[in-house]
């Protein structure tokens, strides 16, 4: 009994030794709601010396973004003094916030971000603005929380998919294949905005071109030439009389493996319309000759969007030019007679 | 603790069929197992649901895309079971795979087809060394040295291509073979995944060096002190999964038609211990057959392709297959009949 009450008055002590250390430390440190909007330092003027700008970007290890940040130390290069900093975010919203946290945290002269996911566009927005950094999106637009977008760099999704599904109509008329014995499928990863945007693009205006609309059969893919293979291969079973084929996805990648797997199933190139998007899959058959059911390709030049974010960004910087709300970078649609000419570069 | 041991062999026997010919039913059931059985049963249900709303699943066309689909995640499984049968696990092989198809497209083009494959298959078996030797020599847990070079491999294969789709295998004609080709109308593809289930089932099966990788698996301290060695094993159980993760890397080359550095690679480890767990191999090692691996490779293959087949949306097609595994590992957890107590192992 007398060892049982000397150690539970010990351990009564050592609770209330606790609980005042507990009440110190929070009375003690500042409490912060996360709340507070803290003013940013006031936009710095223009800067000499050296700069340096990150350019984080969503899926850095795709051959486009690649291109891109290539791109954009390109421009470095040619304006002189100028760093880029690329970092890739892959395609976690979380990460993208932590590394933008980093960057600021690092005190660069400029950030131009490619987002995951266009959600998380307010938080960005807001951090950016806190630290008082400059900052301008890439590929996807982004809004901060009262719908005002950020100076925006790049392509518009909905309008790539339009410019596909416009020449899938085309290819189309100019077969003079009938809805009846045509499909349509669609490959994409469906979990992905800028996904979803390109391929509804593509039907819209597939849809407006032509008198009569084949069905569209939708294909959730990770967005890989295997798993567009893999699940096509399903699809053209279960449409087993379907004599014609038109095919576009999310990328190249997704649209190739379709045509692929059509073309594996014993169906003619002939009989295949596949536009693909961005163009440096579709080339390796025109490179190799190919008699192909990858019909036509849009080309974005990621390398192109790179520079030209760059390039504003050092204007606004050095010169205190403001950057242009939106730039529009062009696209086109390359085929087998003209992607050399048209400057895609097939590895 | 030999006791539980004995009570959970007595537990897990199955009842005798009291029926009219009990010693065909049995003999059959230690054939074939109690695991594959219900594996064999669940494919049979699958079968017959989506058999039921679409006849087209039975034709030979959809039977060779269902085979085709699974042979590169299958190899994959394949080898994943026999280092989850030694008691480790590569979390790395997607990337190797990754990184050979990369490189493999890479040697095609600058020398040819017989290097590309060999090279690439002298990569796999490097990246399977080096990984075997942090390991043993670095005396590193399996799941954190593969963890380790998964980011490792990825990257290298990122660098070598600058993470662009190298090279294009689409006109020649032994990649075309292997994309597309068949032998008496089976898909080489799907050889080639039931060649080295066949080699490996042999191996585990029918020699010693099989008994004595289920025997490190099942005790590596007995197994050692009966004279096995065990590091001999390990590095020679990567190096093997080095070499059939590059002939997938291969295999992926050939169907994309360029090598893909991270692209249809990203995700097979995971797809690889799927298919072996819910092949009935155990994490903790020493039990596992390649033939449940197979099998539970093609349950999966088959709700893949049925649920794409019935328009089954992408989203609830993941969570069929997570549901699915759930049930398999609970069930097999319940039946091997294993002390409740503490973590499972």
């Amino acid at each position: 009994m007398n060892v049982i009450s000397r150690s539970s008055t010990r351990q009564r002590r050592r609770m209330g030794a606790l609980a005042v250390a507990v009440i110190a430390i929070v009375g003690l440190s500042a409490c912060s709601s996360g709340m507070e909007t803290t003013e940013g330092p006031a936009a710095a003027g223009p800067k000499s010396g050296k700069l340096t700008i990150a350019y984080l970007q969503k899926q850095g290890d795709q051959q486009y973004f690649v291109d891109q940040a290539d791109g954009a130390k390109a421009a470095a290069a040619e304006l002189g003094d100028v760093d880029i900093k690329v970092v890739n975010l892959g395609t976690d919203s979380n990460k993208a916030i932590s590394e933008l946290d980093s960057v600021i945290a690092q005190k660069v002269d400029g950030i131009v971000i490619v987002v995951p996911d266009q959600q998380i566009g307010p938080q960005v927005i807001e951090a950016a603005k806190a630290a008082g950094i400059p900052l301008m999106a890439s590929d996807d637009i982004i809004a901060d929380a009262s719908g005002t977008e950020a100076p925006f760099s790049g392509f518009d999704g909905t309008s790539m998919g339009e410019l596909v599904g416009g020449e899938a109509a085309r290819l189309y008329a100019e077969a003079g294949w009938t809805a009846a014995d045509t499909r349509i499928i669609s490959a994409y990863k469906q979990d992905l905005t800028a996904c979803t945007q390109r391929v509804e693009g593509a039907a819209a205006s597939f849809g407006d071109a032509v008198s009569d609309m084949p069905e569209v059969v939708d294909i959730g893919t990770d967005n890989s030439a295997t798993d567009a293979q893999n699940k096509a291969g399903a699809i053209i079973t279960a449409n087993a009389g379907v004599k014609n084929w038109v095919v576009w996805g999310c990328n190249d990648e997704s649209e190739t493996g379709v045509v692929t797997a059509l073309q594996n199933s014993g169906v003619a190139p002939a009989n295949i319309i596949g536009v693909g998007l961005g163009a440096y899959l579709t080339c390796k058959d025109w490179a190799a000759g190919q008699d192909t059911g990858n019909k036509a390709s849009l080309f974005i030049s990621g390398a192109e969007v790179g520079k030209a974010a760059i390039n504003s960004m050092v204007g606004l910087l050095r010169d205190g030019t403001a950057l242009p709300p939106v730039s529009i970078a062009n696209t086109e649609i390359v085929n087998a007679d003209n992607w050399e000419e048209k400057g895609v570069v097939c590895t | 603790m030999p006791t539980t041991q004995s009570t959970a062999t007595l537990r897990s026997q199955p009842p005798i069929e009291t029926g009219a010919r009990p010693g065909v039913f049995r003999r059959v059931l230690e054939v074939v197992g109690v695991q594959n059985i219900s594996l064999l049963m669940a494919i049979a249900l699958v079968v017959a649901v989506i058999g039921s709303q679409n006849a087209l699943f039975f034709t030979v066309g959809n039977l060779r895309v269902i085979g085709t689909a699974i042979a590169i995640s299958g190899l994959l499984a394949v080898v994943q079971t026999i280092v989850i049968i030694m008691g480790a696990l590569d979390i790395s092989v997607g990337s190797i795979a990754g990184l050979t198809s990369v490189s493999s497209a890479m040697i095609f083009t600058a020398t040819g087809p017989f290097l590309g494959v060999v090279g690439a298959v002298g990569i796999g078996m490097l990246c399977g060394l080096l990984n075997g030797c942090i390991i043993v020599f670095g005396r590193v847990n399996p799941v954190i040295a593969t963890l380790a070079t998964l980011a490792a491999y990825k990257g290298v294969a990122q660098l070598i291509s600058d993470g662009r789709a190298q090279g294009y295998t689409g006109a020649d004609g032994f990649f075309v073979f292997l994309a597309r080709g068949s032998i008496l109308g089976v898909p080489t593809l799907i050889l080639v995944l039931v060649i080295i289930a066949l080699l490996a089932h042999v191996v585990l099966r029918y020699t010693s060096i099989g008994r004595n990788i289920y025997a490190v698996g099942g005790n590596d301290i007995a197994s050692r002190l009966a004279g096995i060695n065990i590091n001999r094993y390990l590095i020679g159980v990567y190096v093997a999964t080095g070499a059939v993760a590059a002939i997938a890397g291969v295999l992926i080359t050939a169907r994309t038609g360029s090598g893909q550095p991270v692209s249809g690679s990203e995700g097979l480890e995971l797809e690889a211990i799927t298919a072996a767990a819910l092949g009935g191999a155990a994490l903790k090692g020493g039990k596992g057959t390649i033939a449940g691996t197979i099998l539970a490779v093609i349950l999966l293959g088959i709700l893949t392709n049925g649920m794409t087949l019935l328009g089954v949306n992408s989203f609830w097609q993941n969570v069929a297959k997570g549901a699915l595994l759930v049930l398999a590992v609970v069930i097999q957890q319940l039946r091997s009949g294993e002390r409740r107590i503490g973590l499972p192992g």
